[in-house]
């Protein structure tokens, strides 16, 4: 090739680039296609190895029923070929993070081995840390803590070292790659997620399980890794059986030993207990006298009281006695005063008294005198006057008697109390008497002298005086007398007074003793009764005492009886445990491998999907690129056949001609093939990985170079331009210049068959039947559009229909099969008096419910290791009202299984090759069998189901109490209640561990399922892209081939509508044709790409919406269109003149 | 006023970076019925007037207007229109649509005017009531000619033009062509504009326009009109 050619032939591909970017989008997308599929399912598995590589995945998992020890996984390590041996703990348990509980399985971390991939947070360092499943939990759990549940049985809650784990990061585990859980015992039987602790945090006496990776890392899924396991099984399993053995011996000889000790301390422990016995028996001993002590101090208190009460009356008396002694005192004291008063006057009296006798002595010495002198006078006077000096004298005695007499009269009166003033005035008269008698004694002097006579007489009256004066005096000394009498008297009174006083100061001086001895007796009181009150308190506190000590017995007592139900329970124990080691069997070991692992075992499936569509796609695709190749250059070449005339006049080799065309076509295909290679290996992976993430996605995917299929892409890509282009070359180039450069003669205008059939023809409008005609002009392009278009549409309801087929089986299966609307899970097993409760408690809410029992079982002897949910119901009362088992080819309600017989699902029929009426045995976790005859078979999307009669279910258990073996229970809701509040309610009745909302589970799979909507844009785009390159490619070669027909119509005076109508009208045309057989295309491909779509957990319900099928078209039609309306710019673009003025 | 009148009408064509002066200052005027010939040598620009005049084609300046009306003002649709129902176009190679039968073709344009001919009766007028049914590709070059002119006819418009119609015809082939024209033109009352290279057209002629490097160079009116049959060349 010189300048000349190159310059040719890179200005042919900048002319017509349109057709040149066709040969390469379309090849670019068949190369892409068919290479990004191809390149998945080996893509995903190696990303997988490379995984598994790195995080060390077992290659086989002993386990012994005896459990294993750190010297076992040591032993192992120490085979050869084994590169890590480590010891794992694995239980299930139910968790709650507060509200909702669910089953989680709790692994320990396992160093250099299965080594988890952490996503968010960090690994647990420190006790009580966990790291949580990646993949159903979210990072905002990460710092919240979970607890293992109350609901637990202790049996799990043993398993592990603490309740309470902190959730510090998220990780993927090589242990799960999938999105299975797996099955368990606890809670509602599924697990929910899974979580990684460190060991010590389970309190387990053996690993449950040793994981062990060889040395070697043959790839996943090879031929090589199979032989490479299957070569090293019988090894492991011989090295397990001796570990398990020495196990066995050692645990045997020492149960023995253990036995023996226990023995020996059941014999202790009873003896204690005797002690214990005894010390209650003392105890009680005890307790009773110091409740006769008690008594005995309560009844001295009581006296004591009566005492107090005494003594008080007696100080209450004495106090009276006291106030009385005082009220005598101050009595006598006043008797006292008044006598001493008296005496005072008396002493005055006396005094008085004594002056008187003193005057009366001197008047009576005086009278005595004047007697002598009267004596004398009378003497004289009897000489003289004796007469009349006896007279006066005794006148005179008789008035000084009278005197005297007046004064005693006086004294009388005053004794007799009467006034003086009488005495005075009696007095007076005396004295005016006397008065008289002195004149009378005048009238007598004179008449003494007549008295002289009468001295005598006076004598006499003197002597008579005198005798008076003897009276007097003898008075007098008797008065004075008296006076001694009373003086004595006095001085006595006096004496007696000053008695009374001394008297009455003593009786004080004892009333101030008697206070003072009061008051002793009083504050003596007082301590009295403080020392009853105290004694009172200590009586009281004895009693509490006392209580507190009966209290310690019975506290005692109960304790002996708790220890004496220990001794009996630890009796039993040892009994039991006695039993158990006369029972003790040799240890099964097994010695499972990586296919025994589901998420791996599934992985593999599930790869082969993708193969499996890579197998048709490409294909399909290549076909269309070729076709669209072959058109398209030999379309180009016979446009260039003058230029190929010409060049080969001038004397180009036909070699170098060809070149030309081949480095036209070679290089589009070429840059599309590479182009188309990278972006399909790296879209098709990603895109398919996103979807699959849905069940793994447990590591981002990686870009992987196949250079085989580089090669190989390529080279189909050549050979598909290249190659054509070679052959239409060929046939030109054979021929002679000088025939070349003559214009080809234009191909002939043909009848069609359907013109023959006249009626119809005369009745279809004359543009059509020039439509119609056109149509059918061109074969090959006619099958090219019907292809491309066809496949266009079949893509679209294959892309349709795997949305279809997907993602209604959720609904499907809860709205038709599954339909009761929720499903309580109780804590345990409920009778059915606790069942009636249940509904009773919850009438209100509920309008249907089947108590259920759900375990999961394994199949035996069909080669099948999927286990299956074994659904235990109740009676057919009301079951189809919760559960509608319709048969899978019928479609009818199946009938209640009859005692012995069984409904399995679809799925699980076909992987165990089960018919109606075949046997199936089944195992549950515990042993158990389980042999049935299969009596239909059901539709069903998501998992396993055997559903079987409670009859049925007893009649193989019949240990089991027959009243009480339902632990769920299936409910519809009435209507107008609220599903997520009846829930709620029965979340609080205290035996339901778990609710499951059916429409929640719905909910989420529909939401997991929409993500086949990748799936469909991804079909949608390539379709649009397969559509939009046939359609374009081929709407421009007619258009090109056609021009001088169209700038001919145009000259006519077509308007552009008209224009693009007439030569549109053939493409519309060709789209219906295209999307009509596209539509067989389509079902075909679905049920393809369907059949290789195998889930284990789930059944697809293959089938294509009639929707799609609309939407298949009218996409096809769309794409159409848009291929119309970027070529009308095109049309109206044609230059008429141009186009008319010379010759083809 | 004249049927068909040019007034200085240019026109430019841009090709790529250089100005093409394909039409400068042309200016003439056809009258109705008349059978006008424009003749020049190769490149003179006749085939632009033609095109302009067809409304394939619009003048950069200048005026043209037929019957009235100034198709060098119309926009491209009202342009369609125009060249719908006013003109009639016969070109050097037929352009019959070679999926089409004769009559088809004379079909696909009496579908879509507004008085046509009936298709059958125009394919019979011009002699080709027997080929009616045969697709262009069983034709003879002169019968594909006389279909394009029967397609043209049919349109019953008021003007035929004629871009070297029997340039790629026989000597006699030709003549006969010509004379169909010219049928037209007497018979019907049409006018008919044809272009041509040959000067020995021009006898046939009532006007002569002839073209020479973009303008007109000369046009009159022919006194002596020749039959076409007594033409040669």
């Amino acid at each position: 090739m010189n300048r000349s050619m190159w310059k040719t032939t890179l200005r042919e591909i900048r002319a017509s680039l349109g057709r040149y970017l066709a040969i390469f989008a379309i090849i670019a997308l068949g190369v892409g296609f068919f290479s990004g599929l191809k390149v998945t399912g080996r893509a995903m598995v190696k990303v997988t190895d490379d995984y598994l590589k790195e995080h060390s995945f077992y290659d086989y998992r002993l386990i012994s029923t005896l459990g294993l020890e750190e010297a076992d996984a040591e032993a192992l390590r120490r085979m050869t070929g084994v590169r890590a041996a480590s010891g794992a703990y694995h239980a299930d348990a139910v968790v709650t993070d507060g509200s909702a509980e669910v089953a989680v399985s709790f692994h320990s971390i396992t160093p250099g081995i299965n080594t988890p991939s952490l996503t968010a947070g960090r690994m647990p360092v420190s006790s009580g840390e966990a790291v949580a499943d990646a993949r159903f939990c979210s990072e905002s759990m990460i710092g919240t803590t979970i607890r293992l549940a109350d609901s637990n049985t202790d049996d799990n809650l043993e398993n592990f070292a603490r309740r309470d784990f902190t959730i510090v990061g998220l990780a993927y585990s090589p242990l799960y790659l999938n999105y299975e859980r797996g099955t368990t015992s606890v809670g509602n039987g599924s697990v929910s997620y899974f979580c990684l602790i460190l060991p010590e945090d389970f309190d387990f006496e053996v690993y449950t399980d040793i994981y062990v990776k060889m040395d070697s890392d043959p790839y996943i899924y090879s031929d090589d890794y199979k032989s490479f396991k299957d070569e090293n099984k019988p090894g492991m399993e011989d090295a397990l059986t001796e570990r398990a053995m020495i196990r066995y011996n050692r645990l045997y000889s020492d149960a023995d030993g253990e036995l023996t000790d226990a023995r020996r301390e059941l014999a202790d422990a009873e003896q204690k207990l005797a002690d214990a016995h005894k010390e209650i028996e003392d105890g009680k001993q005890e307790i009773a006298d110091g409740e006769q002590e008690l008594a005995d101090a309560r009844a001295e208190i009581a006296e004591n009281e009566a005492k107090l009460a005494d003594a008080e009356k007696e100080i209450a008396e004495n106090e009276q006695k006291l106030i009385d002694a005082e009220k005598e005192i101050a009595d006598n004291e006043k008797l006292l005063s008044d006598g001493e008063k008296e005496l005072a006057d008396g002493k005055k009296k006396l005094s008085e008294a004594a002056k008187q006798i003193a005057d009366n002595e001197a008047a009576l010495s005086a009278a005595a005198d004047e007697l002598n002198e009267k004596e004398q006078l009378i003497e004289a006077g009897e000489k003289e006057l004796d007469a009349n000096e006896k007279q006066l004298n005794e006148a005179f005695s008789q008035l000084q008697g009278q005197e005297q007499e007046l004064l005693a009269a006086k004294e009388a009166i005053m004794a007799m109390g009467l006034p003086e003033e009488m005495a005075m005035a009696q007095l007076s008269e005396q004295f005016t008497a006397l008065e008289a008698a002195k004149a009378t004694l005048e009238a007598n002097r004179t008449a003494l002298e007549e008295a002289r006579a009468e001295l005598v007489s006076g004598r006499a009256a003197l002597e008579a005086g005198r005798a008076e004066y003897e009276a007097g005096l003898e008075a007098f000394n008797t008065g004075k007398a008296e006076y001694e009498k009373n003086l004595a008297a006095y001085e006595s009174s006096k004496d007696e007074i000053a008695n009374g006083r001394r008297e009455l100061e003593d009786a004080k001086l004892k009333v101030a003793d008697g206070w003072a001895e009061l008051n002793d007796g009083k504050t003596e009181l007082e301590d009295g009764r403080q020392k009853l009150a105290d004694a009172k308190t200590e009586v009281a506190d004895g009693d509490a005492e006392l209580e507190d000590a009966r209290k310690k017995l019975a506290d005692g007592e109960a304790e002996l009886a708790d220890k004496e139900q220990e001794f009996y329970d630890a009796k039993a124990e040892f009994e039991d445990a006695e039993q158990q080691l006369a029972d003790f069997k040799e240890p099964t070991t097994y010695v499972l491998t990586r296919d025994e692992n589901i998420g791996y075992a599934c992985f593999e499936n599930d790869s082969k999907i993708v193969d499996g569509i890579a197998v048709v796609f490409p294909v399909f695709f290549f076909l269309v690129a070729a076709l669209v190749c072959v058109t398209t250059m030999s379309r180009m070449i016979e446009e260039q056949r003058t230029q190929i005339g010409v060049l080969k006049a001038l004397g180009y080799s036909s070699g170098t001609i060809m070149a030309k065309y081949l480095i036209y076509s070679g290089s589009a295909a070429l840059f599309g093939g590479v182009g188309g290679f990278f972006l399909g290996c790296y879209a098709f992976p990603t895109i398919i990985w996103k979807v699959y993430g849905l069940m793994y996605g447990f590591t981002p995917i990686r870009f992987l170079f196949d250079p085989v299929l580089f090669t190989v892409s390529i080279a189909v890509a050549l050979i598909c331009s290249a190659g054509t282009t070679f052959i239409s070359c060929r046939y030109d180039l054979s021929r002679v210049a000088a025939e070349l450069i003559r214009p080809k003669s234009p191909k002939s205008g043909k009848r069609i068959l359907l013109e023959r059939i006249g009626f119809i023809w005369k009745r279809i409008k004359f543009l059509h039947k020039v439509s119609i005609r056109n149509i059918f002009r061109y074969k090959g392009r006619f099958v090219m559009m019907l292809l491309g278009i066809g496949g266009c549409t079949g893509l679209l309801l294959t892309g349709y229909g795997i949305r279809d087929s997907i993602t209604e089986i959720a609904d499907e299966q809860y709205t038709r099969i599954q339909v009761y609307d929720e499903m309580v899970n109780f804590s345990e097993a409920l009778t059915y008096d606790e069942i009636d409760d249940f509904k009773n408690e919850f009438a209100g809410s509920l309008s249907e419910f089947m108590p259920i029992l759900q375990f999961s079982a394994d199949p035996v002897g069909t080669g099948s290791i999927r286990s299956l949910n074994m659904v235990v119901l109740e009676s057919d009362r009301n079951w189809t009202e919760l559960l509608k088992l319709h048969d899978k080819k019928t479609g009818e309600q199946l009938p209640f299984p009859a005692p012995g017989e069984v409904i399995i699902t679809h799925n699980a029929a076909k992987i165990n090759n089960l018919t109606v009426g075949s046997m199936i045995t089944f195992r549950d976790s515990d042993f158990n069998e389980y042999t049935l005859k299969v009596s239909g078979i059901c539709d069903n999307y998501f998992n396993s189901y055997a559903y079987i009669s409670a009859d049925t279910y007893l009649s193989f258990r019949p240990s089991e109490p027959p009243h009480s073996i339902f632990r769920s229970a299936a409910v519809n809701i009435k209507d107008g209640t609220d599903l997520h509040e009846a829930a709620a309610a029965f979340m609080n009745h205290d035996k339901v561990a778990s609710v499951n909302v059916n429409a929640d589970t719905l909910d989420m799979f529909s939401k997991m399922m929409k993500t086949m909507n990748y799936i469909v844009v991804l079909v949608i785009f390539c379709a649009a892209a397969l559509a939009f390159i046939v359609l374009y490619n081929l709407t421009n070669i007619n258009i090109t081939e056609r021009i001088r027909e169209i700038a001919t119509i145009k000259v006519l005076g077509f308007y552009p509508n008209e224009t693009a109508a007439y030569v549109f009208r053939e493409n519309l045309a060709l789209t219906a044709l295209g999307a009509a057989v596209g539509i067989p295309i389509g079902i075909w491909l679905h049920q393809y790409v369907m059949s290789n779509i195998k889930i284990d957990m789930v059944t697809f319900d293959v089938h294509i919406n009639p929707p799609s099928y609309l939407y298949a078209i009218l996409y096809t039609f769309a794409f159409a269109l848009l291929v119309d309306f970027v070529m009308f710019f095109k049309l109206k673009r044609i230059n008429m003149a141009e186009s008319l003025k010379s010759i083809e | 006023m004249s049927f068909v009148e040019f007034e200085h009408v240019r026109k430019v064509y841009h090709m790529g970076e250089m100005d093409i002066e394909a039409l400068r200052d042309v200016n003439f005027c056809v009258e109705k019925g008349e059978f006008c010939v424009i003749v020049g040598a190769s490149g003179a620009g006749k085939t632009t007037i033609l095109n302009i005049l067809g409304g394939m084609d619009s003048a950069t300046s200048g005026r043209v207007t037929l019957d009235g009306e100034e198709v060098s003002s119309f926009n491209s649709m009202r342009l369609t229109t125009y060249r719908r129902h006013d003109i009639g176009f016969v070109f050097q190679f037929y352009n019959l649509v070679q999926n089409l039968t004769a009559v088809e073709n004379v079909e696909l344009a009496s579908q879509i005017c507004k008085n046509p001919l009936d298709a059958m009766s125009v394919i019979e007028s011009v002699g080709l009531k027997d080929r009616a049914q045969n697709f262009p590709a069983q034709l003879s070059g002169g019968e594909q000619q006389r279909v394009a002119i029967a397609r043209a006819l049919a349109k019953n418009h008021k003007l035929l033009l004629c871009d070297e119609p029997t340039g790629a015809l026989d000597y006699n082939t030709g003549k006969m062509i010509l004379s169909l024209l010219q049928d037209a033109c007497r018979k019907q009352g049409m006018t008919v504009i044809v272009i041509t290279h040959n000067q020995a057209l021009t006898a046939m002629a009532d006007r002569i326009i002839t073209v020479k490097s973009g303008t007109i160079k000369d046009m009159r009116m022919n006194d002596h009109i020749v039959p076409v049959e007594e033409i040669d060349w």
